[in-house]
């Protein structure tokens, strides 16, 4: 049914259970990268991409493995590294561990180059998603174990990328631990757990909604290019963000692709638009999709996303089987008997951090690149369904060449792409 | 000073009432009358009697009661043997009148607030209402719009549910928006105050007596509230005519929380400035009044909670993590109620209660708002509810023209 076989993990329990052969299967091709193994040596860390998210992961990091510090970081713009760099130093529990100095903070459209090529073992990846396939496929050229934000790109061949690269990681014992930070959490793990041990019988549909208000703006300052004014403020951008769809509620689809065994749906069909968010320092966003998929066995995600002020808010899925319901971020199951997590819930992104390292330190590394690419790929499905107004099939997913966003990047003019409106506009 | 004041204020009130005929003393400040109807919950005070009022909300459809406290005095703290330790040896403390809010915040109060961040930023795009040095005493920081409502809305956001998952800094900020709004100086209890007010003259483990099987006709907690937050006002009141104040969120007062604070305290009659810990440090802080994920010993009028901020925070993706909202399942039964208190304060001393109280909550509020475009500042006084729907008017004319 996919077409990317190799990499359909159905779901994080298997993908553990399989590990252990890949990794004695790789043993004997001789990829030397294992070097940490020994447990209690310093793995060094770069960051590119400074921003609240990429400033926040180098503190899980190092909140998760002490033998840990961070050797550099690059962002495009020097007041985001400046600024990182400051907070960082700020706190005290981590700031011993903080190593950058002038000469590895790196700056420009280069410096996630300049941050991979330090000596660095493992690299962060938190730039806006546009870049990830750039970023990623160069960290692992040169080696390096890769934290992998989400979503990985925002058009289909920039997720193709992703999943050579993916492979290639593989091969090289290298870790590809996502950002989809749910699928490190304890509540929402054992949950999911209990679903697919039949707490709800078989799942016939999901709802799931990440229906939210709207999110920041940053201005445009007069000396700015129109580059750096859509770059600084790249929700708004499709060829930077994806759209909300991917860059925001790419969390939920992730969940319904979590629950549906992470494969491929049939076709999609999708309606949005945007009415609140008219203005056109919003770029070319929308504010709502609405997109319905449809999977084998007839089994049915009705997924909804906004970005509304003032609208009912409510995220979490609604899970449908033939023996109960669950809501999963709720933790909840009402099933025969009605069941809600009470267990510990440590944070999930220190635990992500904490199970890389771990996997790094074993020899086994972790690769999500199954999940974190298909998920992606639900969210463009959607995407290419809203603007399009076209049910969209799977097939015409993934033979989909368009590529997203200008051919060079200079601090000049950029594309000053147009809202799309659906039934005007080809599938793209 | 502070006294005198007031006093002035009082007996200018009743001159008016004299020469109006009027039950009012001023027919301006809500809740003081000078003769009480007897049917209503009325407190004797110096010049006078507080009186339960209800208080619209100024540019809103929304309003909220308040209930008259006396002034007394009581032991804070447990007199059981088996109590947690942070909550013996018990502390005389005595307790100037005040009103206190009858239900905790709701949502259809709290959410007029959350909505300054969006007309904050409509200000600031139509160059209305600057802030600058001078004016800026009268500024507020409004909390950011939420980026994952999946915390904060776990039990819905019925109009008439608790607001949660705010942060003391919030809450306090929200208690200054309303004071300027309104012109009454509202702000969080002291912890003293709290107790105080949830006793409601008792001395038991809970206000209505020691058997914690009544608990359920009284409170939203563990066993009965299935780990979501309820309407208020649904469970039977205390003596004073307070709802929840065992039960459904827990409550925000000003206290840092130290677990040895009550022995540290001199032992003879405090007033409520002395118990007061003014906090140093982020967190713990004190949450007061039990809540849906509260045992029945957690509902106990004595028990304190602790806040770990931090906590709180874990599953917020940013750094700096935003100093308005928490999100963790563990702040979903966080909210508060706020108190007005009869004596009256300068404007300098009611800063003191509504302010960031360290440097750091003022330093990621502005990367937030200034860096970040997270969160938004602006000024409120009484004109704001005009400004808005001005505002208003001029956004809609942005739309309508091509």
């Amino acid at each position: 049914m996919s077409d990317i076989p190799s990499l359909q993990f159905p779901s994080r329990r298997m993908f553990l259970q399989n590990s252990a052969v890949t990794a004695a299967a790789l043993g004997t091709l001789g990829f030397p990268q294992s070097v940490h193994a020994a447990g209690t040596d310093v793995l060094r860390i770069g960051l590119v991409g400074c921003g609240g998210r990429g400033t926040d992961a180098v503190i899980n990091a190092l909140t998760a493995d002490p033998h840990t510090e961070l050797v550099a970081i690059g962002d495009t713009f020097a007041d985001r590294t400046a600024s990182c760099l400051k907070t960082l130093k700020e706190n005290k529990d981590i700031a011993p561990r903080v190593a950058v100095s002038d000469d590895s903070v790196f700056t420009g459209f280069d410096a996630y180059k300049q941050v991979i090529d330090s000596p660095v073992d493992v690299v962060l990846l938190a730039t806006p998603p546009h870049f990830r396939p750039a970023h990623f496929a160069y960290a692992v050229e040169k080696g390096k174990h890769c934290f992998v934000e989400k979503p990985v790109a925002v058009d289909v061949p920039g997720v193709l990328s992703v999943q050579k690269t993916c492979e290639e990681a593989k091969r090289k014992n290298l870790a590809v631990v996502s950002g989809l930070c749910w699928r490190y959490d304890l509540g929402v793990k054992e949950t999911i757990q209990r679903i697919q041990d039949g707490a709800i019988g078989d799942i016939m549909a999901i709802e799931s909604r990440y229906n939210a208000g709207t999110l920041w703006h940053r201005g445009r300052e007069p000396e700015w290019s129109e580059m750096e004014y859509q770059i600084r403020n790249w929700l708004y951008f499709t060829w930077l963000s994806g759209d909300h769809i991917n860059e925001q509620a790419i969390h939920s689809l992730d969940k319904t692709g979590w629950l549906t065994g992470d494969i491929a749906p049939i076709q999609a069909m999708g309606i949005g638009g945007r009415q609140q968010r008219t203005d056109k320092k919003y770029g070319n966003v929308f504010d709502h999709h609405v997109v319905f998929y449809e999977y084998p066995n007839d089994v049915r995600v009705f997924f909804t996303c906004r970005q509304q002020d003032n609208c009912s808010s409510f995220v979490d899925e609604i899970v449908i089987g033939t023996k109960g319901t669950a809501r999963i971020l709720t933790n909840l199951i009402k099933g025969e008997k009605k069941w809600k997590y009470k267990g510990p819930k440590p944070s999930m992104y220190v635990q992500e951090h904490e199970e890389m390292f771990k996997s790094i330190r074993s020899g086994s590394p972790i690769n999500n690149g199954g999940y974190m690419t298909n998920s992606t790929l639900l969210a463009i499905m959607g995407r290419m369904s809203t603007y399009s107004g076209q049910d969209v099939k799977w097939e015409d997913v993934i033979s989909n060449t368009d590529k997203l966003g200008p051919s060079k990047y200079e601090w000049a003019d950029a594309p000053l792409e147009t809202v799309a409106i659906p039934g005007m506009v080809p599938v793209a | 000073m502070d006294c005198v004041i007031a006093t002035q204020n009082l007996l200018i009130g009743i001159l008016l009432s004299g020469v109006l005929l009027c039950s009012d003393i001023r027919a301006e400040v809500p809740g003081v009358v000078s003769s009480p109807n007897p049917e209503k919950l009325s407190v004797p005070v110096q010049d006078g009697h507080i009186v339960p009022y209800k208080q619209e909300i100024p540019g809103a459809k929304v309003s909220f009661e308040m209930l008259p406290v006396p002034g007394g005095t009581f032991e804070q703290g447990s007199r059981h043997k088996d109590a947690a330790a942070d909550e013996s040896p018990l502390v005389k403390v005595e307790v100037e009148p005040f009103w206190i809010g009858k239900c905790e915040v709701t949502w259809a109060e709290y959410k007029l607030f959350m909505k300054l961040c969006s007309v904050f930023e409509g200000f600031e795009e139509h160059d209305m209402r600057v802030v600058t040095k001078e004016n800026e005493i009268d500024a507020i920081t409004a909390p950011s719009k939420l980026y994952d409502p999946s915390f904060t809305f776990q039990s819905g956001e019925d109009p008439q549910k608790p607001a949660v998952s705010m942060s003391q800094y919030a809450a306090k900020q929200y208690t200054k928006w309303l004071s300027l709004l309104t012109g009454e100086f509202y702000r969080l209890p002291t912890e003293s105050e709290w107790e105080y007010a949830c006793r409601a003259g008792a001395d038991s483990d809970y206000y209505f007596g020691d058997d914690a099987a009544k608990l359920d006709q009284y409170a939203w907690f563990e066993d009965n509230a299935d780990y979501e937050t309820h309407l208020v006002g649904q469970k039977l009141p205390n003596n004073w005519g307070l709802h929840d104040m065992a039960g459904n969120a827990s409550e925000w007062v000003l206290d840092e929380y130290r677990a040895d604070w009550y022995e540290k305290l001199p032992q003879r009659l405090l007033t409520t400035s002395e118990t007061l810990c003014w906090p140093e440090v982020l967190y713990p802080r004190v949450l007061r009044g039990g809540s849906i994920n509260s045992t029945a010993t957690g509902c106990r009028s004595a028990a304190r909670r602790a806040s770990n901020d931090e906590e709180l925070r874990s599953y917020d993706p940013n750094t700096p993590k935003s100093p308005w909202w928490f999100a963790s399942d563990e702040a979903l039964d966080i909210g508060f109620r706020i108190v007005r208190p009869l004596k009256q304060i300068s404007r300098e001393e009611q800063e003191k209660y509504w302010q960031a109280d360290l440097r750091t909550i003022t330093r990621d509020a502005n990367k937030r708002i200034f860096e970040e475009g997270r969160g938004e500042r602006g000024l409120v006084d009484q004109q704001l509810p005009q400004a808005t729907a001005e505002l208003q008017r001029k956004r809609q004319q942005t739309k309508e023209s091509p």
